[in-house]
């Protein structure tokens, strides 16, 4: 939205300013930099310049320095081969690789096994002979440069150093506590796999690849982080994405700069199409097999290392309204559950205002037996009926804030003094109104059959204004607050895709998704908005029917 | 930046400059009022009653908490004014709350007001008030109006209730043809015809009993639709009697099924009692030699609910019988209803002049101002296709002779 750009500029200035203001005193008694000795801090451009000596001394010295005095850094030196024995030594982080592996496959090749078999190492490749002829761990690197050794080690490699050699080797061995794969909790389904994603990158991108054995899945690494260097997954499908995409969500990641993530919500912030929008403009999902789907409609999935959220774009409104259940149970249910949720999302929305509107300024619009009751219902409560919504939401979100924040077992202490305490005790007191109660209730049960948080969430901002827009102008004011949003959600693109999109722009056969579910044999092309380039992903006919006597067995043709 | 500010300005600047939603009420704020009543006081001013519908009390009765309501949940109010409005907007002296009509749903005036003052006041501020409602039932009330308006139901909360219920179920009867305000006025500005609308009165209750028992007497009084009154413009002409009201209301095609028949066997002699299920009328206009006639195309279903006397109803011959005598009691019905408004009140309530002018426009251009000499003289044809459908459970009575 044009109006949002205005206001990104006109905040980056105040921004501006903000900083100029405060930094000009600081700045004038700048602190000379300390001698490189002291400092012992190092960026990654610095150790990238830094070689691997052929001293093994001044390499140990420097992983040191590096490493300085973390306790978990572990430098294990011994000697290689039986004459003339070469010192080298291992350096790993304890906690972060297998110690077993270690042991087994490197250090008891290394020192026992090849003086055992009294094999000598020649002098001047020991890394190559070591590499090829001794160790039996699986990945190893040769590393060039100080940076790659030190990177290597933080992600829980282990690095072999040997005096009189200029690179070192790398073998990953990588192995530390992680959580089980487990139901995710954010998304339970009553039907569907009952695996959801941890936080160990690896884990997850095997989750993917299990369920796509294909050729064609590609995960490409990218590292995020100036500090955290964390690792971050491209997923998508070769073939069915549009190369496009990939490159404008490549493009998207690379620019950012940013010390650390620790979640994928960092990257979502940094990669929207509209960073000021209410609305999120990407998907996240703790489900792989939600994930793959996607991945088959032609979307690129995002995986960061340390969360079970993968990010998933480009993200229609509809996308946010869907749960793979849908998919997974027949297709009537599904459409009756997709409209329930339509119905909910309107509810959620635009319930209270649409009480607030209806009872203080278009009474006449009421029939008069609910007119009575509300009428009979508000008798002698002290508050306008904008100033009881806003109570009685407000209490809702601080119960529902309270209720999900505190440990699990307190967090039932609250409910129960959510529900006496509001919902009798303030009708009770005459402080709100029953019907108030009804209508709060009836709008949290709504927002909570959103599937997707996020998304319910935006609703939960938006019945404020809406409330009290509606409260000032009735339903006018109502109907001006609508057409807002549903303006800003037409203008409203993710990774190009237009927001609404199979609605508007108006996609008949994306209907299968959005309006109904379709049943399976009768969804054969993928979204228009998103594969554009590969649609179909059925074979034609696939309708099941009782074969007719004499024609030929209905189905794809050989 | 300038412009992002100045689009949100006048957004919102300009929302609360429309109108419509200044007057901002919370809903305990407001009297619903449930009928309106006017009559004629002294000196040419009007006597408005109004009765509203207290929410509280209305809730508890019929949450069913006190057997026996204390308090009744409906207020009557009444003030003597200049005029109709003025009169709703004095009674702010005796309201501790803003009167709200839009609920209201009947409208009485009395016999005395509709046929010497004429009812063109209230149906004006009916039109011109964006309050109030075009769909309001409009009656003309026999009798005293307080008591109307204070009968106590019990089957329903508020005695105003008991009237609109009873217009409701018109087509249970069809003795009484009862219209809402936007329907007469719609008449009423029609050249082609004149407005009509039910009576209502107050009756003694037979269902009483005379002796002094140690219960909650029955009420005194019962209220009762009774006829139609006929109007010439807004003022009351005259009445026609419950049978003469389902005549109006075949001609005006009102007749929608429910309401009960009585034919008489022409051969055994014996009556029996139909129900009507279906009718529809259609009017045709024909003009001949300066003779005007309206053909009146009736077809009716009905089945029979009671017989008294032993009948065969299983022999189509019977059924044709009783067929033929259904035509010829609602064509007596029609004639009732056409003797009065043609020869006594002159009054064209049936839509004649509209159907002429739909079909010979070119002639209603010069007949329309002398239409009431007119409708003296139009003669009515019939064509009335009768049908008994059902007989009912069985075909032969229990009874023998």
């Amino acid at each position: 939205m044009e109006e949002m750009k205005w206001m990104g500029q006109w905040w980056r200035k105040v921004l501006r300013r903000f900083k100029r203001q405060k930094t000009t005193p600081l700045a004038a008694n700048k602190r000379p930099v300390a001698p490189e000795r002291q400092r012992q801090i190092y960026n990654a451009d610095e150790l990238k310049q830094l070689p691997i000596s052929r001293s093994l001394k001044k390499n140990l010295e420097r992983l040191k320095a590096i490493f300085g005095p973390s306790g978990d850094a572990v430098f294990r030196p011994f000697r290689l081969g039986v004459g003339e024995p070469i010192p080298a030594v291992l350096v790993f982080l304890d906690g972060m690789t297998d110690k077993t592996i270690i042991n087994r496959d490197i250090l008891k090749p290394l020192i026992l096994e090849s003086r055992q078999a009294r094999v000598e190492p020649p002098g001047k490749n020991v890394l190559g002979w070591a590499k090829e002829s001794v160790l039996t761990a699986g990945e190893i690197h040769t590393a060039h440069t100080m940076e790659e050794v030190v990177t290597a080690v933080l992600y829980g490699a282990v690095a072999l150093l040997v005096q009189g050699q200029d690179r070192a080797l790398t073998l990953s061995v990588q192995g530390w506590k992680s959580r089980e794969i487990g139901e995710p909790d954010s998304e339970v389904l009553v039907r569907g796999p009952r695996e959801g994603f941890n936080e160990t990158l690896r884990d997850n991108t095997t989750l993917i690849r299990r369920r796509l054995r294909s050729p064609n899945l590609v995960l490409e690494d990218l590292q995020i982080g100036k500090i955290s260097h964390t690792g971050v997954s491209l997923a998508y499908l070769k073939g069915v994405v549009s190369p496009d995409l990939v490159l404008e969500v490549k493009r998207r990641l690379e620019r950012i700069e940013i010390d650390g993530i620790l979640e994928s919500g960092y990257l979502e912030e940094f990669i929207e199409d509209n960073p000021y929008s209410p609305f999120p403009q990407i998907l996240h999902t703790e489900r792989p097999d939600r994930v793959v789907a996607a991945l088959l409609e032609g979307r690129v999935a995002i995986l960061t290392d340390g969360t079970p959220f993968v990010l998933i774009v480009p993200a229609q409104i509809i996308s946010f309204l869907t749960s793979p259940e849908d998919y997974y149970e027949r297709f009537w249910l599904g459409t009756a559950i997709i409209w329930l949720r339509y119905l909910a999302l309107i509810i959620s929305l635009i319930l209270p205002s649409l009480y607030i509107a209806v009872t203080t300024f278009h009474q006449g619009m009421l029939p008069t037996r609910l007119l009575i009751s509300i009428a009979a219902a508000r008798e002698g409560v002290p508050f306008p009926a904008l100033l009881e919504a806003l109570f009685m939401e407000f209490t809702f979100e601080v119960l529902r804030e309270a209720g999900t924040r505190l440990p699990r077992n307190v967090g039932q202490a609250v409910s129960i003094v959510g529900a006496l305490v509001i919902g009798q005790s303030a009708v009770q007191a005459g402080l709100v109104s029953p019907l108030m109660v009804i209508v709060v209730a009836v709008t949290g049960i709504a927002s909570f059959a959103m599937p997707a948080f996020n998304f319910a969430i935006t609703l939960r901002l938006l019945r404020f204004p809406l409330m009290l827009i509606s409260g000032v102008l009735g339903l006018y004011g109502l109907m001006l607050g609508i057409l807002f949003i549903v303006i800003h959600l037409a203008g409203l693109r993710s990774f190009g895709v237009p927001y609404l999109s199979s609605l508007a722009p108006l996609h008949i056969s994306d209907f299968k998704d959005s309006l109904v579910r379709a049943p399976w044999w009768a969804m054969a092309k993928r979204p228009v908005e998103i594969a554009k380039l590969n649609q179909r992903r059925l074979g034609r006919a696939l309708q099941p029917s009782p074969s007719q006597p004499g024609s030929p067995q209905r189905g794809p043709k050989k | 930046m300038r412009r992002f500010l100045l689009s949100m300005f006048l957004l919102l600047g300009l929302g609360c400059c429309q109108t419509g939603c200044w007057d901002r009420f919370e809903v305990e704020d407001l009297e619903i009022v449930q009928a309106l009543a006017v009559e004629r006081a002294p000196e040419g001013r009007v006597r408005l009653y109004v009765q509203s519908i207290s929410p509280k009390h209305m809730v508890r009765s019929s949450g069913g908490v006190t057997s026996i309501v204390s308090e009744e949940p409906y207020r009557n109010r009444s003030i003597v004014s200049d005029t109709v409005f003025e009169a709703i907007r004095d009674l702010a002296r005796q309201s501790p709350r803003r009167l709200f009509f839009i609920p209201n749903e009947l409208v009485l005036v009395s016999e005395a007001y509709a046929r010497e003052v004429g009812i063109g006041e209230v149906l004006d501020i009916m039109e011109r008030n964006p309050e109030a409602r075009r769909i309001a039932w409009l009656a003309v009330a026999q009798g005293d109006l307080a008591a109307l308006l204070d009968e106590p139901g019990r089957l329903v909360p508020i005695p105003s209730m008991n009237i609109l219920e009873m217009i409701k179920r018109q087509n249970l009867t069809d003795q009484f043809a009862t219209i809402r305000v936007g329907d007469f006025i719609e008449l009423l500005e029609n050249e082609g015809t004149q407005p009509y609308t039910g009576m209502v009165r107050l009756i003694p209750n037979e269902a009483k009993l005379q002796e002094e028992v140690d219960l909650v007497p029955e009420p005194d009084l019962n209220i009762e639709m009774n006829g139609t009154a006929v109007f010439r413009e807004d003022k009351m002409v005259g009445w026609l009697s419950p049978r003469e009201s389902r005549g109006l209301l075949w001609l005006r095609g009102e007749v929608k099924g429910g309401r009960s028949i009585k034919v008489m066997d022409s051969l055994t002699e014996k009556p029996v009692t139909l129900q009507i299920l279906h009718a529809k009328t259609k009017l045709r206009p024909d003009i001949r030699e300066g003779q005007i006639y309206i053909i009146v195309d009736l077809q009716v279903e009905s089945r029979v609910v009671e017989t008294r006397g032993p009948l065969n109803l299983g022999k189509p011959e019977v059924l044709r019988r009783l067929e033929d005598e259904q035509a010829e009691v609602i064509k007596a019905e029609i004639e009732a209803a056409l003797t009065k408004a043609q020869q006594e009140y002159g009054v064209d309530v049936f839509g004649f002049g509209e159907v002429v002018h739909r079909h010979y426009p070119q002639e209603w251009k010069e007949m329309k101002k002398e239409w009431g000499a007119f409708f003296p003289r139009v003669q009515v044809g019939y064509q009335i296709k009768s049908i008994i459908s059902r007989t009912g459970e069985f075909s032969r009575p229990v009874f023998r002779d």
